[in-house]
């Protein structure tokens, strides 16, 4: 008798699998940015369904595709989820054309997180621009429903022009819970607040390091030229934390894309300390 | 657990009896084309004897197209169905010891955790694999230059060495027992021929790199990467006829009312693997791109799971059109700047 031995019981559930869900909300942000907010069909799935910020999502547009976008909601808020979309190319605009009450499919909650545990006592200090925002979004808006679990509640952000800057709905808000400074490259006959980049409203600003954390995500041209100037400000490489971007398709750290060094963006990631940034080769 | 002796003449016998209980999926000739791992029906005749499979078997736990999801939508429902692969009883017979190692690396990327691969493990988990020593050794081998191959019987359930008119099957698992229920015993004369074969095995083309730890000694910055950029010319044939690589693609097809989702393979050598938005790429030039395959199997994948990610099968040596050689390049690497000669 041959042994038919091995056997295997366990049925796992399919990661590439999309949940399907509606899209109840869209709000015109910018030019080229739309923030749709989405919820999720399946009753159960909703109820159980739960994330922390700084995770992304993958989103479906049957028959175009898949594009990755941060959860910009905060979980403090629940029973749907929101996410900015740039339009770059094919599912972004796809994404773009479509109205509320039609159907998309999300992969959620992927990726590690921002550890807010562990900022329990200590000031935040956001430094953000252009889509950038969208990330430390939820981890922000999360920390001021956590308000007395944290000190001060700083954010800087900064787009090219007024009409750049997302979330001005929630300006007010962050003003009064927190403090917000913004800044644009270029202002125009409307604009009487700050003019410049991000990393330069940063050194005039001059925030102190003590016991504070600083968040900073925005285009790699920004991450470049700020990350000197924390250095300056006496900001330690594990006081400074960011969300790289890289390709994605799988989010799972099975296709290979979002390599760098032994890490995965998508499992490892996106979240990264300076300190942890430091130890990959120079890559992203 | 015991060795047994598979008379050549005796194969059809053999099959028939795997055949009764398990799925077996072995080399086939195909017309105008190299062979390829199939699902084989009564009467099949396999090449069992390994020399040499062209096509990986990774294109059957794998395959080089694969559709994940089918989708429809229609009178304003949408409904997902997950073609996962059926999980049955599965024997893999033929695969060439050192891309049976390979299987070793692309267990870990799809079976290890915190995700599974359901795709994968339906098909790989419930999957014995009898490895085959052929007779002849190739020149573009250099298997025992990548590891210690002696580490990798114990990955497979047995392994037939190839003594011209019968195969010495030596069972390396315990579920590999079931697989030579009924047939003979070794003689002395068996063996000696079989630790013959192991042995010309284990000390083919041994090269310079052999017992320097590679993941050490490879560096971001080389001049030898600048040399393979210079010429190679991205056609992705290493990264798709490796056994062992296994980066993919995920795309949506429209088919009438249906939509496939389907994968299919990709390589760190094609410049868009990891163009973004707004025109960045990490990797915009070819020398980080060849950079990145070699440090990702000899470092990378060593740093992550403990395995190297070459088996040195020789498909990319043979294969590549303007002869980037794995083999010179990583003797540059641990021997300074002089290109080594190596048996061509
Ligand atoms: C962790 C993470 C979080 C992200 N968060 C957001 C977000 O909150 N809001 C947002 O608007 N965008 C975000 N992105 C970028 C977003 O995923 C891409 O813009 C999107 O996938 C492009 O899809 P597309 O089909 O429209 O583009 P395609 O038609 O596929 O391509 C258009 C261009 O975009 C590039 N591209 C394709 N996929 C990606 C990708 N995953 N990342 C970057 N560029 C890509 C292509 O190479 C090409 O240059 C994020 C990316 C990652 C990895
Ligand atoms: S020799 Fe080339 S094709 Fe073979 S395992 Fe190594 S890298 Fe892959
Ligand atoms: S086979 Fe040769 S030319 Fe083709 S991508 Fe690989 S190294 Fe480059
Ligand atoms: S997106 Fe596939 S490995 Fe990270």
């Amino acid at each position: 008798m041959i042994n038919t031995q091995p056997e295997r019981t366990t049925t796992i559930a399919n990661p590439y699998e999309p949940q399907l869900a509606v899209i109840e909300k869209i709000i015109d942000e910018t030019w080229d940015t739309k923030t749709f907010r989405a919820v999720f069909l399946d009753e159960a799935y909703r109820e159980s369904f739960t994330y922390e910020p700084g995770q992304f999502q993958i989103v479906s547009v049957f028959g175009v595709g898949e594009a990755t976008f941060c959860l910009t909601s905060t979980p403090t808020r629940k029973g749907f989820v929101e996410f900015s979309v740039k339009r770059v190319g094919s599912v972004t605009a796809a994404l773009h054309e479509m109205y509320e009450g039609q159907i998309i499919g999300i992969r959620a909650p992927l990726g590690n997180h921002f550890p807010y545990e562990e900022w329990k006592g200590k000031n935040l200090l956001f430094a953000g621009g252009g889509i950038g925002m969208a990330p430390m979004r939820s981890l922000l808006n999360f920390c001021l429903d956590n308000r007395s679990d944290y000190g001060e509640i700083t954010t800087i952000y900064g787009a090219r022009t007024p009409g750049d800057l997302c979330y001005k709905y929630e300006f007010d808000d962050w003003n009064t819970r927190g403090k917000l400074y913004l800044t644009v490259d270029q202002g125009d006959d409307d604009w009487n607040g700050h003019v410049g980049h991000v990393p330069g409203y940063l050194r005039e600003l001059a925030p102190k390091p003590d016991n504070t954390i600083a968040i900073t995500c925005g285009p790699p041209i920004m991450i470049k030229y700020i990350l000197p100037e924390f250095a300056n400000l006496g900001f330690t490489d594990d006081q400074i934390y960011t969300t790289l971007e890289m390709k994605m398709k799988c989010g799972i750290g099975k296709c290979g894309r979002c390599n760098i060094g032994s890490k995965f963006v998508c499992i490892d990631g996106p979240v990264f300390s300076n300190a942890q940034i430091k130890d990959l080769p120079p890559e992203f | 657990m015991a060795d047994k002796i598979l008379a050549k003449d005796k194969i059809p016998e053999f099959l028939q009896r795997l055949m009764s209980k398990f799925t077996v999926v072995a080399p086939m000739e195909r017309k105008d084309a190299p062979a390829e791992f199939k699902e084989l029906s009564p009467g099949d005749k396999p090449i069992l004897d390994g020399s040499r499979m062209m096509m990986p078997p990774k294109d059957y736990l794998l395959p080089r197209y694969e559709v994940l999801l089918r989708v429809r939508q229609t009178g304003g429902e949408t409904k997902i169905e997950s073609m996962i692969p059926e999980d049955k009883p599965r024997v893999m017979l033929g695969v060439w010891l050192p891309d049976a190692q390979a299987i070793q690396v692309l267990d870990r990327v799809f079976l290890e955790e915190p995700f599974k691969d359901p795709y994968y493990a339906a098909r790989r988990e419930n999957t014995m694999i009898v490895a085959v020593i052929p007779a002849e050794m190739r020149w573009s081998w250099f298997c025992g230059s990548t590891d210690d191959v002696e580490t990798w019987k114990p990955n497979v359930d047995a392994i037939m060495y190839d003594l011209g008119d019968r195969f010495y099957v030596e069972v390396t698992s315990e579920r590999g027992e079931s697989i030579v229920e009924g047939l003979a015993d070794p003689t002395e004369e068996d063996i000696a021929a079989k630790n013959g074969l192991w042995e010309r095995f284990k000390t083919h083309n041994i090269l310079p790199f052999a017992d320097e730890k590679l993941y050490n000694r490879l560096e971001w910055d080389n001049s030898v990467w600048e040399e393979i950029a210079a010429k190679c010319v991205a056609c992705g044939m290493c990264s798709y006829m490796c056994p062992s690589c296994s980066c993919f693609d995920i795309q949506d097809e429209v088919c009438g009312t249906c939509v496939e989702r389907y994968r299919c393979r990709d390589t760190c050598q094609f410049e868009d693997f990891t163009l973004m938005g707004a025109g960045h790429n990490p990797r915009s030039e070819q020398l980080p791109r060849s950079r990145q395959r070699l440090m990702h199997k000899f470092k990378y994948q060593h740093e992550q799971f403990g395995v190297v990610g070459c088996t040195g099968c020789g498909r990319c040596v043979e294969l590549c059109p303007v002869n980037v050689d794995i083999r010179e390049v990583l003797c540059r690497v641990c021997a300074g700047n002089q290109p080594e000669p190596v048996s061509k």
